[in-house]
């Protein structure tokens, strides 16, 4: 079994799995899962929990970093039976998706999986999270304006 | 003094028992759902998240739900269940120079690179009612089809945004470029947090900028007038009001590379102000800086007024009016410490007042007895607290 080294390629797919398994909604992550079709071991090493993260802004936008405000946010770390550690970090109280989130994580870790997972829940959530904004992009879009300045007294 | 009385559980039970029956109203209205308040009341849920500092649209709309729609109220709902969540970090900051634009706009720029993007505003409204949506029915404008856009304002659109199809560049950056912007002043190390630490004066701007982001949207934007009429100098522009989504980044230490934990909706407000300069610097504009989570424009603009004003220590300026002074600004402007404050007076004061009323008691007898050996006293005291007025007066007078 061959797993996959963390090198810096890698870790980009993983952040990248991760992000869009983030910004997609917990029933697109529910079904990407069920097309996988696999319900391996795994042992819990922090259960699925509900709690914050405090959200830092910087001082108009590039100055001084200061603490805006929390945000809540599920978190579920596993262990598959191969070791392989799977994180389920995800804005919200969702303790499903979060434990989801985290077996896809681990799972894709593991060599024989990644080329399942890339192509049957990566490139379907990148294409609907694409479609999505694309759509937002499109309406934002529609409202933008060219002001004209007039010309003061005579 | 506050002294515990016991007794009442019998009527305060009925008290919230009353209380639900009325935040339902009448039966036969169908009740509201969290989801129907988040998607529709939206800008209502904004100020509850921004205020109650946790970005969790659900819960706040649960909150002005259980509020009856009372906004402070569900903060305050809000701040107390913050309170029992344990944190996992503190996110990398948030990019919004990146951020994924639902409205963008300069007031000191007509053509900013990016553009100007309106997005959903109240802003060029005629704030006329619109009874079509008392009717139970929706606004003629709730659906708009893009399908049913006439050719002519689809090809003008592709012009418009053909032309102004290039990133959201910053506006502050224009000026900085020609360094005509003071540069902010950079706190180095772990940023105040208010939550953890009480606040310290002088307070650096990190704990002012928190404070005021979770601060009440009515003292604010008290404050920020005044600055306007008069009571500042702080000749404000809107460089640039910016409201979209922007990634937050957790870093995991076992990991050792960041998490995307999903997107969250912000607004963000650059406010450039003059600054005339002193010995040391050369006339330039300097910045003031608002945010909230959600839609709360009017609160970041507000926001930015007060931030700038508190920086007149820091910039050599006189601190004479009250939107620059950093105590009282910073330690009256949270609502849930200030509605607490206020509304504890309502709680049973009987044995504090009793000692009060007696002390009053005492201290007229003692009024009236020196009086009385003075020989002024008439037989009603009316008459002398009247004409004790009238002495007053003709004394101020």
């Amino acid at each position: 079994m061959k797993t996959n080294s963390e090198s810096s390629a890698g870790i980009t797919n993983r952040q990248l799995l991760l992000s869009l398994l983030s910004k997609s909604d917990s029933e697109s992550v529910k079904q990407a899962w069920e097309s996988l079709d696999v319900a391996p071991e795994y042992s819990l090493l922090k259960r699925p929990e509900v709690g914050m993260v405090m959200v830092k802004a910087k001082a108009g936008g590039n100055g001084t970093n200061f603490n805006m405000g929390e945000m809540t946010v599920t978190r579920t770390v596993l262990q598959l039976s191969g070791h392989q550690v799977g994180y389920g970090y995800i804005a919200g109280r969702d303790k499903e998706k979060s434990l989801t989130v985290a077996l896809i994580d681990a799972l894709y870790q593991l060599y024989e999986w990644q080329s399942a997972i890339e192509e049957k829940i990566m490139k379907p959530l990148e294409r609907a999270l694409q479609n999505a904004q694309n759509k937002h992009k499109q309406r934002v879009d529609r409202t933008k304006v060219n002001f004209f300045t007039m010309v003061r007294g005579e | 003094m506050y002294v515990a009385v016991k007794g009442g559980e019998k009527a305060i039970d009925e008290a919230h028992q009353f209380l639900a029956e009325k935040r339902r109203g009448e039966t036969r209205i169908e009740a509201l759902s969290a989801e129907q308040i988040s998607q529709q009341l939206g800008l209502g849920v904004d100020r509850v998240m921004t205020e109650g500092s946790l970005y969790d649209r659900e819960l706040a709309a649960l909150a002005l739900k259980q509020a009856m729609g009372d906004s402070v109220e569900a903060i305050f709902l809000l701040r107390a269940y913050r309170t029992t969540l344990p944190r996992f970090g503190t996110s990398t900051p948030i990019e919004t120079d990146a951020m994924r634009v639902e409205r963008r706009i300069s007031a000191t720029y007509k053509d900013v690179p990016g553009g100007q993007a309106l997005g959903p505003t109240f802003d060029y409204t005629h704030r006329l009612l619109d009874f079509a949506l008392l009717a139970e029915g929706e606004s003629k404008l709730t659906h708009h089809d893009s399908s049913t856009q006439s050719v002519e304002s689809k090809l003008a659109d592709n012009a418009e945004s053909s032309v102004n199809d290039e990133a959201y560049q910053r506006v502050s950056n224009f000026l900085r470029q020609e360094a005509l912007l003071k540069e902010q002043f950079k706190l180095s190390g772990k940023a105040v947090d208010i939550t953890r630490e009480p606040l310290k004066y002088p307070c650096p701007r990190d704990g002012r900028l928190q404070t005021l982001a979770r601060a009440d949207e009515g003292f604010l934007i008290a404050l920020a007038y005044s600055t306007q009429r008069g009571y500042g100098r702080t000749h404000p522009f809107a460089g640039e009001i910016r409201m979209g989504y922007v990634e937050v980044n957790l870093f995991i230490e076992e990991l050792g590379f960041d998490l995307c934990l999903g997107e969250i909706c912000v607004t963000e407000c650059d406010m450039i102000n003059q600054f005339a300069g002193n010995e040391q610097e050369p006339p330039q504009f300097t910045s003031g800086y608002g945010v909230s989570f959600g839609f709360c424009e009017r609160k970041t603009m507000a926001m930015a007024l007060v931030d700038r004003s508190l920086q007149a220590e820091e910039l050599g300026e006189v601190v004479d009016t009250p939107a620059a002074q950093a105590e009282f600004v910073l330690s009256h402007c949270d609502n849930v410490e200030a509605s607490g404050f206020v509304s504890h007076l309502k709680l049973p004061h009987y044995v504090d007042f009793q000692s009060e009323l007696a002390l009053v008691r005492k201290m007229r007898e003692e009024f009236f007895d020196s009086k009385e050996r003075e020989g002024q006293v008439t037989s009603n005291d009316t008459d002398l607290e009247n004409s004790l007025t009238e002495q007053t007066g003709a004394s101020r007078a």
